[in-house]
């Protein structure tokens, strides 16, 4: 068992009083799983997203990963974990400008003081076909190429399990597709783990398990089908 | 940390932010190092010229002869010395005797200044840097006349003859001379036993003049200055010449504020810039957060940044400090003397201080708290931030106590300037919601880029308060030193321009009313003639006044003999601190003492004060305490009664009048009609005051200068903090067809309002903190200053409207899908 939540609750306080964004999340996610959270907006998808991958601290309930709990842990501890474990894909890509792109792939890397971080960086680049566009920017990038330099983000930094954020949500159909079949050549080769947040049920179709969030509540984990 | 913060380097300089931080930082330091190295230099420069005032670097005065411990520690120490002794006697020519005061003077003397000699009429001989050798005698021109004799013709000064040499025309140190002193003769140190005019118990002063380097100087006064006993009395430039000191402190103390309030400007600057900086921040933050930096790696790697700037902020500041100071040097060539003191490294060092005080104190908050964002930021669009805790502002306030303290080192400036910022925080904070309320009530009636200007300062109304109080606060510091400046130089250019230049005393009752006419005559407008006559103040509700004297203070200040008036009009150049002036009819004694002097005995109205004038004692009341203006070159006292004391005790008259320096013949013309009359002269003094002014007017524009541009970076540094809001804004409006000439008029709208309450606001708290400095700390009268409320807020609005609406024009041109797709 990779990642187990048990009993998840998360609120926010509001003006009319506490707000209950998630409501008794239980969760399992094995090793190799690829798993796709979908739902409405606002149904918590998103939370649910930052609070497993340990950007945030829950309310109640508990967040196990690789059997170490993360519900108790300090910010500098989650840090550790997230270096360690977990990686991420994002919707807007969030690749830094005045970084290049063997750069914005090497950051990761760099914030954990590995060696020969360029080389390594270089080769997800051409692992994602963009080892000629090494040294431009992200603004002399189209969209779809920003997010396979994500993508090659994402995997060099070798995480046992990748988060991905609506990660075609800001790519045409095709492009989108392009990305998609990138991410998951990629989970599959590396045996990462793969649980992503997305309204394609395309891109959710393609996961082993599927899970439907409902204002807060998980609705159903549908195996593939 | 290092490498990665190398490679982060890039994205830390792009954008305006980091820039404008480094900007502000870098225009602290500078104008903080320019002030100190330019004040230091002319205080430096000053007190040399002030030594000329007592022909030393330092004079040790007593009653008794002067103790050999004394001299020898001086020359251990290496520092230079002379010496005179200074008593009365009568000198002989023929049949005719003139009263003179004889100063007997030492090799060496002066140490610094020259004495100009002339012969018997009148005309300057030559300038020499000492005094006269064993055998001859230098007399004041007057004698000439009175002894009937001319130079080369023999005197006798008591029992010793001497050789009339030439006639002493100035000395440097004679504005020291206290008035009451008969005609000068100025004789050689070693002829002083042959005179045999000095006998047990004749009254005698002894002078030690002493000068060398400044360490040397601390030294001798830390180890002979504080234990002289209570027949001595350590005399420094300053206290040499008190219109020099009190011209010099006010414009010292101008020069300080100034500073102190650029540099908090600056402050505010660095602090709204750091401020935008870290919010361009938080994506990243969240970025590496995810990649597991931890908030510790995060802190240290902006702690790094940081450092950084402050040293790069410290190097360049220090080369642009030094620059401006030069820049003003130059500017003020034709005012400065040739040989300008050198400057110590402690400018620099106080403005590298001021540097990391402002970067962690204004700049660390915001920047630092970057560590406690949640890496979840990174999946939401969070609204921006602002890091404005209790804490933050504290240690903000606390820095600018700091800074105000440690500049001015003088309590009661740094709490007037704190005290008028808090009330123009506490002003803004209350009139700011409360008027935005009002303004939410107009926008209900109002339509159109109104209506839409006026909800845009509605839904930012934390920050709109925040922008009207930092414009308010720098609209205040601005107007609070542009008023004083122009006060200052009001108050100070009437004293200097045509202030007296000489003072006649000695004039005899009888005198009186022909010295008045043949002045008159002469088209010289004399001021008024006082009374005087010379006596000490003994005791004071019959304690004796040893007994009263505080420990540390110099016991001959308050045991010295003083001039003694009375009057029935108070002097426009004194005020009333505390009593009553006299209505005329009071049938006691009555006195009014001046403020210092009733201070350091602790006096208070209604005491009874017993004086003693050549021996007779007499008591009165002290009915008011006045400050007076030394620096007004008018005569001044120390105590003035309210009756005529010249009925019991003989008393003479004095009067002061300002005379072209070409009509001097004016004055020989009164000293062959009035032989009697002892006449001093003040053309070095006004000259060197004259110069301060200058000086100080100069300098005091170009600090504000400094001041305006520290403005215009916080005005810039606000605007631009709103500036990724406004440009979402405008792009929002032109998505819905609102032309780009509609979105600079709903700009326009909001920078005006906010324009108009804060040169509001500026206006109160700089008038409350008008209010206080000129009355307590630059005791200079006080009004309402109805230009600047009627100036300041239409201004402040023109030109709030016209930077805001420049600066944010850049939005309003950009095409609206480019920015909201990045949304």
């Amino acid at each position: 068992m990779l990642l187990k939540t048990l009993d998840l609750c998360h609120d926010v306080p509001t003006a009319e009083g506490t707000l209950r964004i998630l409501d008794h999340i239980d969760l399992e996610i094995n090793h190799g799983d690829s798993v796709a959270i979908v739902g409405a907006s606002g149904s918590g998808k998103s939370t649910l997203l930052s609070l497993i991958a340990g950007l945030d601290r829950a309310s109640a309930g508990s967040i196990q990963l690789d059997g170490q709990e993360m519900s108790e842990m300090s910010e500098a501890q989650r840090s550790a974990l997230r270096q360690r474990y977990v990686s991420f894909v994002f919707q807007n890509f969030q690749l830094l400008h005045g970084l290049n792109a063997v750069e914005n792939v090497s950051l990761p890397l760099d914030v954990r003081g590995e060696k020969g971080t360029r080389a390594k960086a270089l080769h997800y680049l051409e692992r994602v076909g963009l080892a000629h566009r090494a040294t431009h920017q992200p603004s002399q990038l189209s969209g779809g190429e920003q997010q396979r330099v994500a993508l090659a983000r994402a995997f060099a930094s070798e995480a046992p399990i990748i988060f991905a954020d609506e990660p075609t949500g800001n790519l045409d159909a095709h492009t989108g597709e392009h990305v998609a079949d990138l991410l998951f050549d990629l989970n599959r080769e590396q045996t990462t783990t793969l649980v992503l947040v997305t309204h394609s049920d395309a891109l959710a179709q393609r996961c082993q398990r599927v899970l439907t969030m409902n204002a807060g509540r998980l609705q159903a984990q549908e195996p593939r089908s | 940390m290092m490498p990665l913060a190398w490679r982060l380097l890039p994205l830390w300089l792009k954008g305006r932010a980091l820039p404008l931080l480094f900007g502000s930082l870098l225009l602290a330091t500078a104008s903080v190092i320019a002030i100190n190295l330019f004040v230091e230099r002319i205080a430096a420069t000053l007190d040399n010229e002030a030594a000329q005032f007592i022909a030393a670097d330092a004079r040790i005065d007593s009653s008794k002869p002067l103790s050999e411990d004394w001299m020898n520690e001086a020359q251990q120490l290496g520092l230079r010395q002379a010496q005179y002794q200074s008593f009365r006697a009568m000198v002989f020519a023929g049949s005719e005797m003139q009263l003179v005061q004889v100063k007997a003077t030492s090799e060496g003397y002066p140490l610094y200044g020259t004495l100009e000699l002339g012969f018997d009429d009148g005309l300057t001989a030559e300038t020499v840097e000492h005094g006269p050798a064993p055998g001859k005698v230098w007399l004041a021109p007057r004698l000439f006349t009175a002894l009937g004799i001319e130079a080369g013709s023999t005197v006798k000064i008591g029992a010793a003859e001497f050789i009339a040499e030439y006639a002493l025309l100035k000395e440097p140190d004679a504005a020291q001379a206290a008035f009451g002193f008969a005609p000068r003769a100025m004789i050689h140190l070693d002829d002083v036993s042959r005179t045999e005019a000095v006998q047990t118990g004749s009254r005698v002063d002894y002078a030690l003049l002493v000068a060398g380097s400044d360490d040397a100087m601390r030294r001798y006064r830390d180890t002979v200055g504080e234990r002289l006993g209570e027949h001595a009395r350590w005399v420094s430039p300053e206290e040499g010449s008190a219109a020099f000191n009190a011209t010099q402190q006010r414009a010292r103390r101008f020069l300080l504020l100034a500073g102190s309030l650029s540099v908090i400007l600056c402050g505010v600057a660095i602090a709204l810039s750091a401020q935008r900086f870290a919010l361009h921040q938080q994506q990243r933050v969240a970025l590496l957060k995810t990649f597991g930096l931890t908030p510790t790696r995060i802190q240290n790697l902006y702690l790094v940044l940081l450092v950084a700037i402050g040293l790069a902020g410290c190097i360049a500041g220090s080369a642009l400090g030094w620059l401006l100071h030069w820049g003003l040097i130059f500017a003020l060539n034709e005012f400065l003397p040739a040989d300008l003191a050198a400057a110590s490294s402690q400018a620099y060092a106080i403005g590298w201080a001021t540097t990391v005080l402002s970067l962690f104190a204004f700049a660390g908050p915001p920047i630092l708290a970057l560590r406690q964002l949640a890496p979840a930021h990174i999946l939401r669009q969070e609204p921006h931030f602002f890091h404005a805790t209790r804490g933050s502002a504290l240690l903000a306030i606390a820095a600018c106590a700091v800074i105000v303290f440690g500049y001015s080192r003088d309590l009661q400036l740094g709490a007037t300037v704190l005290g008028a910022l808090l009330m123009c925080i506490a002003a803004s904070a209350i009139a700011g919601f409360g008027l935005l309320a009002l303004t939410r009530r107009l926008q209900s009636r109002l339509f159109g880029v109104w209506r839409i200007g006026l909800a845009n300062l509605q839904r930012h109304r934390a920050f709109t308060s925040l922008q009207i109080f930092v414009f308010a606060c720098v609209g205040m510091l601005v107007l609070v030193l542009g008023q004083l400046r122009t006060s200052l130089i009001e108050e100070w250019q009437p004293a200097v321009d045509g202030a007296p230049n000489h003072f006649v005393f000695n004039i005899f009752d009888d005198e009186k009313a022909a010295v008045q006419t043949q002045l008159e005559e002469a088209g010289i407008d004399a001021s008024a003639f006082y009374p005087m006559s010379r006596g000490r103040l003994i005791a004071v509700n019959d304690e004796e006044v040893s007994q009263r004297i505080p420990a540390g203070e110099q016991r001959t200040d308050y045991q010295r003999e003083l001039n003694l008036t009375y009057s029935q009009r108070l002097g426009e150049d004194n005020a009333i601190i505390e009593g009553a002036w006299w209505q005329g009819d009071e049938a006691e004694l009555a006195v009014s003492a001046e403020q210092a002097y009733a201070e350091g005995l602790g006096l208070h109205i209604g005491d009874t004060l017993r004086f003693s004038i050549a021996g007779r004692e007499f008591d009165a009341v002290l009915a008011s305490i006045r400050s007076v203006e030394w620096d007004s070159m008018n005569p001044n006292f120390y105590m003035i009664f309210n009756q005529p004391i010249a009925d019991r005790f003989a008393m003479n008259w004095i009067t002061s009048f300002y005379l072209d320096p070409e009509r001097a013949t004016v004055i020989n013309e009164l000293t062959r009609s009035f032989p009697g009359l002892s006449i001093i002269e003040l053309d070095d003094t006004l000259t060197l005051l004259k110069r301060v002014v200058t000086q100080v007017t100069l300098a005091v524009e170009f600090i504000l200068m400094l001041v305006l541009a520290a403005s215009v970076f916080v005005l810039l540094t606000s605007i631009l903090a709103t500036l990724d809001d406004r440009v979402r804004e405008a792009a929002l409006l032109r998505s819905f067809g609102a032309h780009q000439r509609t979105v600079r008029r709903i700009a326009m709208v909001e920078f005006a309002s906010i324009g108009l309450l804060a040169g509001l606001f500026a206006c109160l708290g700089a008038e409350a903190g008008l209010y206080f400095l000129m009355t307590s700390l630059f005791e200079m009268p006080w009004h309402v200053h109805t230009a600047m409320w009627l100036t300041a807020p239409p201004l402040a609005t023109l030109g709030i409207t016209a930077l805001g609406v420049s600066a944010t024009q850049a939005s309003s041109r950009i095409a609206p899908m480019q920015v909201l797709r990045l949304q």
